[in-house]
């Protein structure tokens, strides 16, 4: 493994690659910090900038995108109060406070260093965790995959809080998607209703920039609308001892490792994402630290807390990625999509048959997060001044790019068709209070629930089986567990709505 | 009927007109399971939470719970009408991308968007212009030239 981690890293650092992760990285900053411009959008965006390159090239572009992204949310945060991605929302809480306080670079590099040490952290779980998980992953039959896969919706449905029915439905309307076109099997033409576009079905891409970036631009701009450009025009003294800095970190080892940890975990999780992994880790930290009431007032352990689990979890959703090829957030799922683009089939079999491709990646990992404090060391300023760029300027050019990208995949204008429909879905969707994410996960894996279930049938029509095998079952069983839950956190949910006599805000996963 | 009862309906309206289509899914005589099978599995769960998903809207209007709070959804009537028309004019936009071509098509759904965006004064129009035209030849060149993807070519060029 040794050899091949080395060889791989050889192959990252040279110059085109590197050129590509350091473009991915600049990309991944602007765009994570520019409220509004998500991790997600950015690296939809930059995805068909990858396609005229090699698979390693186009990965490591995607995968600096992405620790770019969650590093970005940090500088709008700390420096406006105002987070740059959710993954960065909780870093609000003590980096504008000290900011205000008066000390913004520290504020600043805290988040920078912590992102680094977390991101480092979790890489270590991501180069073993993957390649573990991915040889006991090729153990499983079809009876193991698809349970999993329905474990992994119900994990995802179970996480709207105001509805578990509505995440049901749209996880089943997703896997409905994947239905369009010729089935899996036999090529067989199912809801073509006579029209030759819809025989090859819906392309995964445009399907996911629609429904995702498409409809949530559109949201974004029914509150922008009217409003002036963030003022971000005040200069921000941002030098520090980075010595001093670092030791500050190093000193709360307990909650650097704790909260690193944090967001391995929830990025383990399909489709729970950064923001969580931001909250819960901010959570944890204030709970059990020794001065919690100094948290909010700009308090050191806050920033370090929220910025080392944002990026590790980056190393979570990656192992979930590459072992069992389903995304861990939304940026996992648009990187699945550029693995397929790129001739790689996500899954098990991902780390053995491209292993160069795989330890690449992990390779770009740890390089992304060391260029990344270069880079938004020598770029903040710049990075402050594309921040004030009004959002009414900016999101028609991100319209445009988003119907680039989508016919850039085919050239075929009913690509971009397909942008538009999903994106008009995935408004009304949010209009009505029901979950995108399930939605999404069902338009990834429904060709894959597909093949599992009939060749488990197939194989074996005894359908006990996909209880008595063990891995199965207790897949199955933590599905209902899964459901269980989140009919009672939904109870849980409307009981203290009602005492608290507020109304609910909608909530959703990551994805 | 709330949101959720018409969402219900649209549903279970969709899965009813797919299951009809179901029926014209060809069997094959190679494999037991035809490729309906898994489509209607789907269709039936689809019914049913659609059914359930009315039904309990329809008790929830009837019967308030004394002190229950639902979501808040934003009201459909307080969308600004900028957004509906953005969706116009993007759906405009790729219409008319084959006939306008690309360059024309993107120059003008730039600067459509940035107005409809606004508020704009007068003095803006030259920013929105060189925008529009900079979004337009920018992304030409990039996508043409650099990265070989041959965008659409109008009646024009």
């Amino acid at each position: 493994m040794l050899e091949t981690i080395l060889a791989a890293t050889t192959a990252v650092l040279e110059p085109k690659v590197l050129l590509g992760v350091a473009g991915g990285i600049m990309a991944g900053l602007i765009g994570g910090a520019i409220p509004g411009i998500t991790t997600t959008m950015t690296i939809i965006l930059v995805l068909p900038f990858t396609f005229g390159m090699e698979p390693l090239q186009g990965i490591a572009t995607m995968v600096a995108v992405y620790v770019g992204g969650e590093s970005g949310g940090l500088v709008s945060a700390c420096l406006l109060g105002i987070p740059g991605t959710p993954s960065a929302f909780a870093t609000t809480f003590d980096g504008f406070p000290m900011a205000r306080k008066g000390e913004p670079g520290r504020a600043v590099w805290l988040g920078i260093w912590a992102s680094l040490f977390g991101g480092l952290i979790a890489g270590l779980f991501l180069v073993v965790g993957a390649t573990q998980l991915a040889y006991l992953a090729l153990q499983f039959g079809p009876w193991e995959f698809f349970s999993l896969f329905i474990l992994t919706l119900s994990i995802v449905s179970g996480l709207s809080e105001q509805s578990l029915l509505k995440g049901l439905l749209a996880s089943v309307v997703g896997l409905l998607v994947t239905t369009v076109g010729a089935d899996p099997m036999m090529g067989v033409p199912r809801f073509t209703f006579g029209t030759e576009l819809l025989r090859s079905g819906f392309p995964f891409l445009p399907v996911l920039v629609g429904v995702f970036a498409f409809s949530q631009i559109m949201l974004d701009l029914e509150q922008v609308r009217g409003q002036g450009p963030l003022d971000s025009r005040q200069r921000f003294n941002l030098k520090v001892s980075h010595l001093a800095v670092i030791g500050e970190i190093l000193r709360q080892p307990v909650n650097l490792i704790r909260s690193s940890l944090i967001g391995l975990w929830i990025g383990i999780l399909p489709a729970v994402g950064g923001s969580a992994a931001n909250i819960l880790a901010y959570d944890q930290a204030k709970k059990m630290s020794r001065t919690p009431e100094r948290f909010g007032t700009g308090h050191a352990e806050g920033i370090v807390a929220t910025e080392s689990s944002n990026n590790a979890n980056i190393g979570g959703s990656l192992i979930t990625m590459m072992a069992f090829g389903i995304p861990g957030d939304a940026v996992t799922a648009v990187m699945l999509g550029a693995l397929i683009i790129h001739g790689i089939q996500p899954g098990p079999l991902f780390v053995t048959t491209h292993a160069q491709v795989a330890y690449g990646l992990f390779a770009a990992y740890f390089i992304a997060h060391f260029l990344t404090v270069l880079i938004e060391g020598l770029g903040l300023p710049f990075i402050i001044k594309i921040v004030n760029v009004p959002q009414q300027s900016l999101m028609p050019v991100i319209l445009v790019l988003c119907a680039l990208g989508a016919f850039a995949l085919n050239n075929l204008l009913a690509d971009v068709w397909t942008l538009f429909f999903f994106g008009v879905v995935g408004y009304l969707m949010v209009k009505t209070g029901f979950p995108l994410a399930p939605l999404i996960l069902g338009v990834i894996l429904g060709d894959q629930i597909e093949q599992n279930l009939i060749r488990a049938i197939m194989t074996d029509s005894n359908l006990a089986l996909f209880l008595t095998r063990p891995i199965s079952g207790l897949f199955l069983a933590l599905s209902v567990v899964s459901f269980a839950i989140g009919i009672y956190q939904a109870r849980r949910h409307q009981r203290k709505t009602a005492v608290a006599g507020a109304p609910a805000a909608p909530a959703d996963s990551d994805l | 009927m709330g949101r959720d009862g018409v969402a219900g309906l649209l549903l279970l309206g969709l899965a009813m007109l797919l299951a009809v289509q179901t029926r014209q899914i060809p069997r094959t005589p190679f494999l037991p399971l035809g490729a309906d099978f898994f489509p209607r599995v789907l269709l039936v769960i689809v019914a049913a939470g659609s059914l359930l998903l009315v039904g309990l809207d329809i008790l929830r209007h009837r019967r308030p719970r004394e002190g229950a709070s639902r979501a808040v959804l934003p009201r459909f009537r307080d969308t600004p009408r900028s957004i509906p028309a953005l969706f116009a004019a993007f759906a405009g936009y790729v219409f008319l991308m084959p006939v306008l071509g690309f360059l024309l098509a993107t120059a003008a759904f730039a600067a459509a968007a940035q107005v409809l965006l606004g508020p704009h004064r007068p003095r803006d129009l030259p920013r929105i212009g060189l925008l529009a035209v900079g979004t337009a030849a920018l992304t030409y060149l990039v996508f043409e030239r650099y990265l070989h993807v041959f965008l659409p070519r109008g009646v024009l060029f």
